[in-house]
Formats: C-alpha cells, structure tokens, sequence
C-alpha cells in the first residue's frame, strides 16, 4: 500500500507545511482548500482563545493563517498557545490576550511538545506585560497591560 | 438495519452551541452528534441526554477516524467510537469516506481519496476493523472535495459503490456535497443520484455553502441554498430516505432562521415539519 | 495565686467559648429563618434581570441587561471604556434596559453605570419587586442577620482585654489567643457573607439553572439563535464570563469583571476559563464540537 500512503502523505505535507502540490492536482483549487483549511483552523483556535482572537480583530484570520501556514495543527488549544508565546516573544501580543495567556500559564504546565496539563503547584508568570498568579486551582490577575 | 425501519423524518446535528435550541423542538425524533466530541464515560451533556431520554435516536457522527488512510485505523479511537455508540443506544454509526492524516500530520480536515482501487480496498479493510468492535450497522459519508486526484480508475458512482458492496455499509449521502461537487466539477448531480444505491441510504445530511472566487465551498456555516433543497426533492422523489438532517457547524442564525431552514427541508421531502 | 479578673483561666476559658457557640448558632437559627423566603416562591417566570440580581446584586444585573443591549446590537463601547449607543432600543425592554441605553447616550462608563440615578431607581424598582416575592433579601434582613456581628466584636474585646490581662498576671494565654483568634474568624464570616437570594430562591435557581445548561459558556452557546433575552439569562446564571463568551471585545473594552453569578458551576475564578480545554487536551480522541467549524471549505 506504499503507493497510497505516500501520495497521501505528500497531500498532508503540501497542505499543512507548505511543502509542494503534488503532481496532477490543480493549483488553483489546491490553494483554495488550503485556504479554507487555515480559515476554518483560524475559528477553531477562536473558541479556545477568544482574546486572543479579539485582540486582533479583523485581522485575526490573516495573522493566524501566515502563522499556521508552515505549522500543522497541534489541535487549537496548543496552535492557539504557540502563536500566543510567539507574539508576546516578538512583543505583539495585544493586551487582552496578554492577560488571557498569563492566566493559562499560571493554570496549566505547557512544554510546547506535550498536551498541556493542570499546574499542582503554585505559579507566578509574566507575559506580555501581564502577570497573573494561582494559588490552588485559583487564579488572579495582578497586572493587566494598558 | 431490519427491514423497513420506521421513518424518522427530519433530524438536525446536536451541537452544544444550539442545544436550547434543539430541545426545544416538539417533534424531533432524529439527531446526529460527533462522536469525538461525546466523552466515553462520565456525564452525557445534559441537552444530549435530554434527547435520548425523550426517546430521540442520536448517531454518533465521527470525524477523525480516517478510514480512507492507507494506515490502519487507530484502535483506540475505534474504542472510543464503539463506547459513545453503546452509550447512546445508537442503532448504527456514521463516519466519511476521507483520510483525515497521514505520515503522522493531522490535516485537520477531511481530505479526498484517489478513486483508485487501491483507496477502496484501504477503506474495505478500514470499515472491517471498525466493525469487529461496533455491532451496529455503519454508515458512509462520500465528502465534498475542492480538487481531484489524477489517474483516477473509477467514477464517483463506481468507487462508492465498491465501497459499500465489499464492505457491507451503508449509504450517508450529504446531498450538498453532492451539489458542491457536481456544481464545482461541471458535472449533473441528477446523473449521480441516479447512479448511486439509493436503497442503501441510512439517512442524509443537508448543509448550507458559498462560493468563493468561482468556487462552492460546503461551509454549514451558511444557509441552505434553493438548489439543495431542489435535490432534496429530487431525491425524495426517487426514493425517500428514512431521515434527513439539518448539518450546520457554525456562524448560527437565529433560532427562526433555523426553523425556517428545517420546515423546508420538510417539505421538500414531504416529512411532517418537527418544529 | 491571683485567678486574672477573679475567674480561672480554665473557667473563663469554657465561658468564652460557650458564648462564642452561642453566638454561632443564634445567629445561624436567625439567618435561616430571616432568609427563608416565601414558600412556594419560584423564579421560573423571572426576567433574565430578576434572576441576575438574585445571583450576584445590582452588578450582575447590570451585566444582565448590557448583555441583552449588546446582543440586540443597542450598545457599543467609545473610546475610554465609555459605553455608547449602536443602534436603536429594542421593543419590550425593561426599565433597567432603558435606563443603561439612555445611559449610553450620555458616554457613561461600565463601572459608573450603577451610580447612575436612573440605573440605581431602576435597579431599586427590580430589588423591590423580588422583595416582595419573598425571593430576594432585603437590605433591612441582612442588616439584622448582621447585628451579631456586634456579639462577635465584643467577643474579640473581652478576649483581646482578658489576654493583655493574663500576660501582665504571668498566666498562661496561649488557649485564649486561639480562641479570640476563633472569634475574629466568626466574626469575620458573619460581615462577609452577602447574599441576594432567600433560600425558597436558591433552591428554585438550582433546577432553573439545570434546565438553562445550555447557555452555560463551556458550550460555546449562539447568542445569535438564543436572542437577546438568552444572552441576558446566560449572563444572570453564569456570570460576567458568559459576556467574554459573547462577545469578548465589547466584554473586554467595557471592563466587565468575570464575576461569578452564585451558586453557579461556573468555578469562577477572577480569570482563566482554560479548564474549557482541559477535558480534550490530553485526549487523542477529542475533536471539538463540530465536524466542520469556522469559515470556509468544510467538506462533511
């Protein structure tokens, strides 16, 4: 079954890591499903971080599509977490999202790789200007960026 | 499925977003749920288990199987699978004709299969490995798809066809995939319905599109175009499947809106309206 | 051997204590019997308002109503987190919702909307009406649920005085300090506890809030298909979180806070709803709700 694994696994590469369209496949409406697909994931993340996404306003489906383009989804609660770490690393996360990613930060262990999982412990983080503290499942906003 | 079950009529898919609003109607006797979003064990959502209580027939609708994947299926989604169908009591289940990943990536989408008959004897041999763990009858969803594979060996008729006959499942026709792929191929989706084993249609899903830069995209999160319901007549005039849903995933409309959207589909099947 | 104020330590000890328990039940049998409630009291037929006020005050409320405006389209936020009119007052409104409209149109702000003289009529011709149901709590009830706290300070007088006292006489107090630190607890917790609703109501709420799940906001509800009065009831049972949920700019611009409504099982913390992830992040069998979802090509 090489011969269908691997057509199918060139289609997945083309269109969720920029790789190329596979042979024999129109162009134009390959690019029209890989950008359904980006809209369509651009929602998905919406409901798991919805400052984030307001923050953005308009302009969320473009920037997570340019960001998601190259990256396959991880599901939307980690795309949404590791676009949200790149645009506070790049100082471009707005404030509202700032403080939505504090409180997960401080609720949730997230390595990058792994699923996330809740925190046992206390934690303390800052982020994009936002700091946000839990103490036993219970989590509070001590700073929020203006 | 027993010989002729009785007809339930018009149905819609149970989301949480709209499930105040799927309760609240009066004759409902048909529902859809993904199955990947029902959890094995614990608490059904109270809408959910509202429905089955009254005694409304849910099916587990799953979207992440990947059964057109030239891997095997994974058996712990398959486990999940065949819990949430016992859980809900369901008298068959429904999954796509579509892979869903492949070389370990997620598309994150259901993606067309070559119409080859390699494809068909990975799906054959995909539907068997379901079935060795769900009793009941399984359903199969031909998809809507922007683009086609090249050196494809059978037509669209053929290749679902084959499916179902070597595997033994039964038809899920999305009447607007049929519609999408027709209209975005330049093809009669009459001349398809015709082709197709309507006898073996277990129920059928009726979703809203829009065209983008020359294309029909099957959305559900848009209204239901007059020319879907004119195939939803067509069909019932060949021959009426025992259930049709309303299939929407997003942008929801007001609640009359979504009335006006299931007493059409009433009558342009001739099934009493449920709202 | 000078026993301090001429009572053994022991002794006084067990009267102390005595009155601290005392003081504990009075007030408890009081409570109960001052926040009964009308039996047969239902809130079934209340306004999404009424059930706001009787889960968190005048605040939820007004969340309530701004939640109901803004799914009807009447209010937008200006700038300075000023509240503005967007659009036209929808029919069948009640005086609360007329009140913040016309509010709006004078650029006030979320936060100074209950200071507002015809906000706080509004909201007082509401509490009234629940009042009289027998489903809220009078301001006149909880300021005499909260005479004991009277008890409670003289406790914590007499306790801090008979510790002072002790350690001048060379007795041992340690006891004492723990059970003036006892007092200040019990004390404490008769000044905060502020409730709205009458027990007849809280017991109704329950079943009311069971019924009206779906518009709890781990479901992503469509305030779009429920209308404006759903959006108003998803706020009156879960909160200034179900107003993030709706329409999280205009929440986050009118700097709602994520107060929860009481009693809610809504688990709401000042901040994070991340555990709405938590059920499917680790689960390789958790899709989200739809087949489909989003914009653009779906494809099911």
């Amino acid at each position: 079954m090489s011969g269908l694994a691997d057509q199918q696994a060139a289609l997945v590469a083309a269109l969720t890591s920029g790789g190329a369209v596979p042979a024999g496949i129109d162009g134009a409406r390959f690019e029209a499903a890989r950008v359904a697909l980006l809209r369509k994931r651009a929602g998905e993340v919406a409901r798991q971080w919805p400052m984030l996404a307001a923050g953005h306003g308009t302009r969320w489906k473009l920037t997570f599509a340019e960001w998601a383009a190259t990256r396959p989804s991880q599901g939307s609660l980690r795309d949404g977490w590791d676009l949200a770490r790149d645009l506070a690393a790049r100082d471009a996360l707005p404030a509202v999202a700032a403080v939505e990613l504090a409180e997960r930060e401080v609720a949730w262990h997230y390595n990058g790789r792994n699923a996330p999982s809740s925190r046992r412990g206390p934690a303390l983080r800052a982020t994009g200007g936002a700091v946000a503290v839990q103490l036993s499942g219970r989590v509070w906003t001590l700073r929020r960026p203006s | 499925m027993a010989d002729t079950p009785p007809p339930y009529g018009v149905g819609i898919g149970w989301r949480p977003e709209i499930a105040g609003f799927v309760e609240g109607l009066p004759g409902l006797r048909f529902a859809e749920v993904v199955a990947e979003s029902v959890h094995a064990h614990g608490e059904l959502p109270p809408g959910l288990q509202v429905l089955l209580d009254r005694g409304v027939t849910v099916v587990p609708h799953g979207v992440r199987l990947s059964l057109g994947g030239a891997e095997p299926v994974d058996p712990e989604r398959v486990t999940h699978f065949a819990a949430v169908a016992e859980r809900l009591d369901a008298p068959l289940v429904s999954e796509h004709i579509a892979f869903v990943r492949a070389g370990g990536v997620e598309a994150g989408h259901l993606l067309p299969l070559p119409r080859t008959r390699e494809a068909v004897d990975a799906v054959v041999a995909n539907v068997r490995r379901v079935r060795e763990q769900i009793p009941v009858p399984i359903a199969l969803e031909p998809i809507a798809a922007l683009f086609d594979w090249p050196d494809e060996e059978l037509t669209e008729a053929q290749f679902i066809g084959e499916i179902l006959d070597r595997s033994g499942a039964l038809l899920l026709l999305d009447i607007a995939n049929v519609y999408a792929n027709a209209r975005n191929r330049g093809t009669d989706p009459l001349e398809l319905l015709d082709q197709l084993p309507l006898d073996r249609v277990a129920y059928v899903h009726v979703a809203g599109g829009a065209e983008h830069q020359g294309l029909y995209h099957d959305t559900h999160t848009d209204a239901v175009p007059q020319p879907v319901l004119d195939l939803v007549g067509e069909l019932s005039a060949r021959q009426r499947p025992p259930a049709l849903m309303l299939e929407r995933d997003g942008d929801y409309p007001p609640a009359a809106a979504l009335t006006a959207e299931l007493d059409a589909i009433a009558r342009a099947s001739g099934y009493p309206s449920v709202t | 051997m000078n026993d301090t104020w001429g009572i053994s330590g022991p002794t006084f000890l067990t009267y102390f204590i005595t009155a601290g328990l005392a003081i504990a039940i009075l007030a408890a049998v009081h409570r109960k019997a001052l926040f009964r409630g009308t039996r047969g009291a239902t809130v079934d037929n209340l306004g999404p308002q009424q059930v706001a006020y009787l889960n968190g005050g005048d605040r939820l409320a007004v969340y309530s109503a701004l939640g109901g405006l803004r799914a009807a389209g009447a209010i937008g936020t200006g700038s300075g987190r000023t509240l503005v009119q967007s659009g036209p007052l929808p029919a069948g409104v009640t005086p609360l919702d007329s009140a913040i409209y016309n509010a709006a149109a004078r650029g006030v702000r979320t936060r100074d909307l209950q200071g507002d003289q015809w906000v706080a009529s509004a909201l007082e011709q509401l509490r009234d009406g629940l009042e009289r149901n027998g489903l809220a709590v009078s301001a006149g009830q909880m300021r005499e649920a909260r005479l004991w706290i009277i008890g409670g300070l003289a406790l914590i007088v007499v306790g801090v005085a008979r510790v002072i006292a002790g350690a001048n006489n060379d007795k041992p107090v340690l006891f004492m300090v723990f059970a003036t630190i006892g007092a200040f607890v019990l004390t404490l917790t008769l000044l905060r506890s502020r409730r709205w609703a009458t027990d007849v109501a809280n017991r109704s709420m329950r079943d009311f809030r069971y019924k009206h799940n779906y518009l709890a906001p781990s479901n992503s509800p469509s305030y779009a298909t429920y209308g404006a009065t759903g959006a108003a009831m998803g706020v009156a049972l879960y909160g200034g979180a179900a107003l993030y949920t709706m329409d999280p700019a205009f929440a986050a611009e009118a700097e709602v806070q994520r107060i929860a409504a009481t009693g809610g099982a809504t688990g709401g913390s000042s901040g994070g709803d991340a555990g709405s992830g938590s059920s499917c992040s680790s689960s390789s069998s958790c899709g989200g709700g739809s087949s489909c979802g989003g914009g653009g090509g779906c494809g099911g």
